[in-house]
């Protein structure tokens, strides 16, 4: 299995591995807010269901809330594995980061 | 908070359809739940507009999850599909008979519409620059003491230049002048070292330069030079025709004549024509400059002569109707005779311009002068509506043949349900074979048209220029066409027959009453369609027939007419000896009886442009009148005949003999046509002339108008034409003879002739194309209608089979059986052609209308296509009904 993740999925992941689990809709709205740029909900979704594919990610139907007129909702957590993933990336950016010279 | 945005604001019901359409059934409800609660938070966040705007782009973006599906068991899945095309083709091959039928109809269906959509847009073609929305030509009328004195799709030269400089909304102008248009004369090109390479071009206009823009015209080699003095520019084939290469032809030098001037011009480059068609054709392009520097008080500034087809761009978004009344204006300024005023406060002489879309020429253009071929936008449309007719009567055969069957495949249907088939899956399996029906016929629909190409064109007689099958044209109306026709003629049959009752179709008790009113009511459709074709081909067969025979009251058989010669070795009145020698000789040839000149022929577009007398100076009778100038003999070489008084010949010496037409004498208030004799008429209100005969009208033009005044007056130099009478016998070699005499009488000229009946109903042509399109197109309508009921005849009476052995036996005659079976396609045959009547009639009177002199709407004109379209719909049903109807009865009562 591929174990690589592409840009969008690290992002998605770490927005994931924010709080205990979550859900597309939230992510979109994270997403905006925090990188400042549209993203549409079906391209989220597509990564949550890669993802999950692949090992990073487990879902569960959630209960169905008066605000998505009364539909469920699909939550996914991050599994240790998905963890482990985004800890190393993030340690290889940040070693990397640390090579290079800071402008004043 | 949110429950309230909610309920104000819904996302887009289409984006939820496309939604469905793309997402997957498993994450369809967190999808949409998630949409939800996206959708409202961007409502609040950024506004319901463009929340919805991105509630669309999520839709669409969830295509994404199409993806997915290939290893999901969804209803798109290929060996669903496959499983679908594979009892397809086992369907076509059990029923092959009348799956053949079926995509031959289509086919054929198709391939009309096809080559319609091609002549269509070929029509529509004209003058499609990408400068149309902003070029337009410029024509006028002239009215005098508010009479219409003429209209002329040409105007002065003055014009263009004039509209540029003083109106600002136009931004620049292109003149066309062509020495042979309404002179009749003729334009050579010669190469001045080569003498013997000469030509005379018909196709040759002098130029502003600007016409290069206006339409599209690529110049390939050398530059555009249209504003230079004595440069000339050439088509490819025309630079060919002169040099051999179009290398060879830049920088050379080309002579040109006509029957004023001569030029020596030097090739500037050339050009190419655009992928549209030209309005005005032209090969060979002049510089307007050298005419106008060789003849400025006629080329430059003129108000008065109308010979130049004019041309203006305009801003965008001006107003051409403000232009139009503005260049009205203007003309006072240029024309200062025209600012008079008479008693009652009214402009005496009146010019009124019009400003025509360049792409609305061709097909409203309703000039007599009009430069090129002009077309119909009523055959067109109607053309339109045929196309669309004939592919809905091929779908309609499909939809009835595929209804009809639906009882022989209810078991299957049966069987495919028990086995536990959901009706959509049902559905699917009819759309397929629908769809695969559908594209068989336009695979071999396009076959049809490639092979048939050539053919269509010869048929409708020019090449077009845009084949159906250019896809960058028409692909996309031909597959949305295409697309909906499938889906149109595979919805409903897909619904009945997918909508049997288990129980019922497994005991094959299923009946085929479903849909047979609306079975009954498409093939109404279907007669009534063809009825109206064949009255309508039949209505344009017969005028047309009345038009080539009727007596146009001078007799246009064996008289050859023969172009009189450009280049002249002197000039005006210096010709007459000259002109007398030659038609002396060729008098002198025994094949030849008689001889005459004249400027204008019959047959000839004719402008109606000059005002005639009774009073010196007078205006009150001034006329609008055709006037042509005419020699001794050529009254009696077209055997006009006359009514009162004479013929001009030699012995009138003295004074200047005119002869009129009947319709002039009335117009010019003679009660009687001997009243006429002597008396004195003033042409342009001045010049003296005497009537010294009055002659029977003749039809001038076509018959699509009505005869008007004219006159002849006298004079032996002007030879634009001349009008030989043959003999019967030894034709051929008579015309080798007649054009070794012309080219030794007027050297450097080469003959160019044609006979005057072939030139005369040429008028027609246009006429005549149409009709034949209209016919073929009416057959195919009809052989496509046939086709299905002759399907429909043999399956129902395949299906009475039992019920005829029963009455055999109990001693039914077969005449009876026949008409039982054939009772019901002869009702609605009748009742079609019934309310094809008046729609009919109505047509037929509007078409009519457009002819000065037609025939009369009679009741032959409907019972003759009413007893054919009966025949015809009689002959593809009675086969299988007949052979029904002979049945042994045993074998029949055994069926089942």
């Amino acid at each position: 299995m591929n174990q690589s993740l592409g840009a969008l999925e690290e992002i998605i992941l770490l927005l994931v591995l924010r709080e205990k689990e979550s859900y597309g809709a939230e992510l979109v709205k994270l997403y905006v807010n925090q990188m400042s740029k549209e993203i549409t909900l079906p391209a989220v979704v597509m990564v949550l269901k890669r993802l999950e594919k692949k090992g990073f990610l487990k879902s569960r139907v959630g209960e169905p809330t008066a605000e998505r007129g009364g539909r469920r909702k699909v939550m996914y957590e991050a599994t240790k594995m998905g963890y482990r993933l985004v800890e190393e990336a993030m340690n290889a950016k940040n070693s990397i980061w640390d090579m290079v010279p800071k402008l004043s | 908070m949110n429950s309230l945005k909610k309920s104000k604001f819904k996302p887009p019901s289409i984006a939820l359809w496309i939604l469905k359409l793309f997402c997957r059934k498993e994450y369809m409800e967190e999808i949409k739940g998630d949409l939800q609660e996206v959708f409202d938070w961007r409502v609040n966040s950024k506004g319901p507009f463009k929340a919805k705007i991105r509630y669309f782009l999520d839709a669409l973006s969830a295509i994404r999850f199409l993806r997915f599906s290939k290893s999901d068991s969804s209803k798109f899945n290929t060996a669903m599909i496959s499983s679908f095309i594979k009892s397809s083709f086992r369907n076509f091959r059990r029923h092959w008979s009348y799956t053949l039928l079926n995509v031959i109809g289509l086919s054929l269906g198709m391939m009309a519409a096809l080559f319609i959509l091609e002549y269509v847009s070929d029509e529509l073609s004209y003058n499609d620059s990408s400068q149309a929305d902003q070029v337009y030509r410029v024509s006028n009328d002239y009215y005098r003491f508010n009479k219409m004195i003429y209209e002329s799709s040409m105007t002065f030269s003055g014009v263009g230049p004039a509209m540029e400089r003083d109106l600002p909304e136009v931004e620049s102008y292109a003149r066309l002048y062509s020495a042979s248009i309404g002179w009749g004369g003729a334009m050579i090109l010669t190469r001045p070292d080569e003498p013997d390479i000469k030509f005379k071009e018909d196709k040759l206009f002098f130029a502003d330069p600007n016409i290069m823009e206006f339409f599209d015209l690529e110049v390939t080699h050398g530059t555009n030079e249209l504003g230079v003095l004595n440069r000339i520019m050439l088509t490819a084939p025309m630079a060919e025709k002169y040099f051999g290469s179009v290398e060879a032809a830049l920088g050379k030098t080309l002579r040109y004549n006509d029957n004023l001037t001569q030029y020596e011009l030097q090739v500037a480059g050339i050009f190419k024509k655009p992928k549209f068609n030209l309005q005005v054709d032209f090969d060979v392009l002049i510089s307007y400059l050298s005419r106008e520097q060789s003849d400025p008080e006629r080329f430059q500034n003129d108000w008065g002569g109308n010979a130049f087809i004019t041309f203006v761009k305009v801003m965008p978004g001006a107003d051409a109707g403000k232009l139009e009344a503005d260049m009205s204006e203007l003309t006072l300024r240029y024309r200062p005779g025209y600012a008079e005023k008479n008693e009652q406060g009214e402009y005496d002489r009146v010019n009124s311009y019009f400003l025509t879309p360049i792409a609305n020429i061709h097909l409203n253009s309703k000039f007599q002068n009009e430069v090129g071929p002009i077309g119909d936008a009523t055959t067109i449309r109607l053309l339109q509506i045929i196309a669309l007719f004939i592919v809905t009567i091929a779908w309609i055969n499909f939809i009835n043949l595929t209804t009809a069957k639906s009882v022989d495949r209810a078991r299957e249907v049966g069987v495919r349900k028990v086995m536990g088939a959901k009706k959509n899956e049902l559905v699917l399996q009819f759309f397929t074979e629908a769809f695969l029906v559908n594209l068989f016929a336009l695979t071999l629909a396009i076959g049809f048209v490639l092979l048939g190409q050539p053919l269509f064109d010869q048929f409708v007689e020019r090449p077009l220029l845009l084949k159906s099958i250019d896809f960058a044209t028409f692909g996309i109306p031909m597959i949305s066409t295409f697309l909906l026709g499938a889906l149109l003629s595979g919805l409903y049959p897909a619904f009945v027959l997918s909508s049997h009752q288990v129980v019922l179709a497994l005991k094959g008790k299923a009946k085929s009453t479903s849909g047979i009113g609306l079975r009954r009511g498409l093939i109404l459709f279907q007669l009534l369609f063809s009825s109206l074709l064949m009255i309508a081909t039949m209505a344009i067969n017969r005028q047309l027939n009345y038009m080539n025979n009727q007596d146009m009251g001078f007799d246009m058989e064996q008289v050859l007419i023969l172009r009189g010669p450009v280049v002249r070795e002197v000039r005006g009145p210096e010709n007459v000896p000259k002109i007398k020698l030659f038609k002396d000789r060729l008098k002198s040839m025994a094949s030849v009886n008689n001889v005459g000149t004249a400027t204008i022929i019959p047959g000839q577009g004719i402008l109606r442009g000059i005002v005639v007398s009774r009073v010196k100076g007078g205006d009150p009778s001034l006329k609008s009148i055709e006037r042509v100038v005419a020699s001794n003999d050529f009254l009696s070489t077209l055997d006009i005949k006359f009514s009162s008084g004479r013929d001009f010949d030699e012995s009138i010496k003295g004074y200047e003999p005119i002869i009129i037409n009947q319709r002039a004498a009335r117009e010019l208030g003679f009660e009687n046509d001997q009243d006429a004799i002597g008396q004195l008429l003033y042409e342009f209100g001045s010049e003296e002339k005497r009537i010294v005969g009055v002659f029977q009208d003749y039809h001038h033009e076509s018959l699509n108008r009505p005869i008007d005044p004219m006159y002849f007056i006298r004079n032996e130099g002007f030879d634009t034409f001349y009008a030989i009478r043959l003999t019967a016998d030894e034709v051929s070699n008579t015309l080798t003879q007649i054009e070794a005499l012309y080219e030794e009488s007027f050297p450097g000229n080469p003959a160019r002739y044609y006979f005057l009946d072939q030139y005369f109903n040429n008028q027609y042509k246009k006429d005549e194309v149409n009709s034949k399109v209209f016919s073929a197109f009416a057959i195919m309508a009809i052989i496509v209608a046939c086709l299905g009921l002759y399907g429909l005849s043999s399956f129902s009476a395949l299906q009475r089979t039992k019920e005829i052995g029963v009455r055999k036996v109990l001693g039914a005659k077969v005449k009876g059986i026949f008409f039982l079976l054939s009772r019901e396609i002869i009702i609605l045959s009748i009742l079609g052609f019934a309310l094809a009547i008046p729609i009919a009639y109505y047509g037929i009177q509007q078409w009519l209308d457009g002819f000065a002199y037609h025939i009369n709407i009679s009741a032959l004109l409907f019972v003759l296509p009413m007893l054919l379209v009966l025949a015809v719909t009689l002959l593809a049903v009675s086969q299988k009904i007949i052979k029904t109807a002979l049945m042994n009865p045993v074998k029949s009562l055994r069926y089942e």
